[in-house]
């Protein structure tokens, strides 16, 4: 949503370091993230609670195999270190913060499309899992988080035995 | 649809190369951000696998390929909010910049990509003398 015109463009031959844009790109976002979490609040509300009131969350996939459940995170430019996955009973939480690295804190922003801030969302798992068994690991900014499940929710299948000889 | 860089386009033309593979593209989002000696450029493009990204310089027209596996689709999925296809992004880049000096790198997802400004626009004090 673009509530405010684009004016940033700027002559190639100046570089001078006061140049507006950035301000305005900063601003633009700011509004654009205003308007989003008020509408995301008032007509997405299916959503609420997986991560739609805030700016900015990770995008999900969810698969179950016979074994166990796998959960596919995409966090680019998060630190490993900066997540916090945790299982209790039947509900996945995936927390952290997309950190703006203190090098292009303030620096003259040009274009500004990614997002930052700390996130946090909850998925409720389809069965009982073995919360002692979670794997999670993080390559390319995507965390693969593998949860078994527990071993009584897994069918088991009881052979019929002929009675009659 | 190509992003200028610096305002001047230098093709017009870049949104109408067409791909040999199919399946969906992803426009990573970018943030370029402006340094006295060189403009920045950051990409999310998480799932690529640092040699799997193409970076083409040509015609002042900077081209970013990352190319994505398919994953297994192992077991049926309950919740699927991102797709898998590859990140292509197409820049259109002035001549205030060193096409040739062009470096990138990529960690956890995000590909930075350095481009140094040619020598004449680049910021230079003057000392002066006291005579």
């Amino acid at each position: 949503m673009s509530l405010l015109p684009w004016k940033g463009k700027r002559n190639a031959d100046t570089w001078d370091d006061d140049w507006p844009g950035s301000q305005m790109t900063r601003f633009r976002t700011e509004m654009d993230q205003l308007f989003e979490n008020f509408f995301g609040r008032a007509f997405g509300a299916v959503e609420a609670g997986y991560g739609a009131l805030t700016a900015w969350a990770p995008t999900l996939d969810v698969t179950e195999t016979e074994s166990g459940v796998t959960v596919r995170a995409e966090v680019p430019g998060i630190d490993p270190g900066d997540l916090e996955i945790t299982v209790v009973g039947r509900t996945l939480t995936l927390a952290g913060e997309k950190k703006e690295t203190a090098e292009t804190k303030d620096e003259n922003h040009f274009h500004s499309e990614r997002r930052f801030g700390s996130f946090r969302r909850s998925v409720e798992l389809p069965v009982p899992v073995n919360t002692e068994k979670v794997t999670a690991e993080h390559k390319n900014g995507v965390v693969l988080i593998q949860i078994p499940k527990d071993p009584t929710s897994i069918p088991k299948r009881i052979p019929v035995k002929s009675a009659d000889k | 649809m190509a992003t200028d860089i610096i305002d001047k386009p230098a093709a017009t033309d870049v949104a109408t190369t067409e791909h040999t593979r199919t399946g969906p593209m992803y426009r990573p989002d970018v943030d370029i951000i402006e340094r006295p000696d060189e403009l920045t450029v950051l990409a999310d493009m998480p799932g690529v696998s640092a040699d799997e990204i193409d970076i083409n310089f040509e015609n002042g027209v900077l081209t970013i390929h990352g190319k994505v596996e398919a994953r297994q689709s192992d077991g049926s999925f309950l919740r699927q909010e991102y797709g898998v296809g590859d990140f292509h992004r197409t820049f259109n880049v002035s001549k205030a910049i060193d096409g040739t000096a062009i470096s990138a790198e990529y960690a956890d997802g995000v590909l930075t990509l350095h481009l140094p400004k040619v020598e004449a626009v680049k910021p230079h004090k003057i000392a002066v003398k006291a005579s």
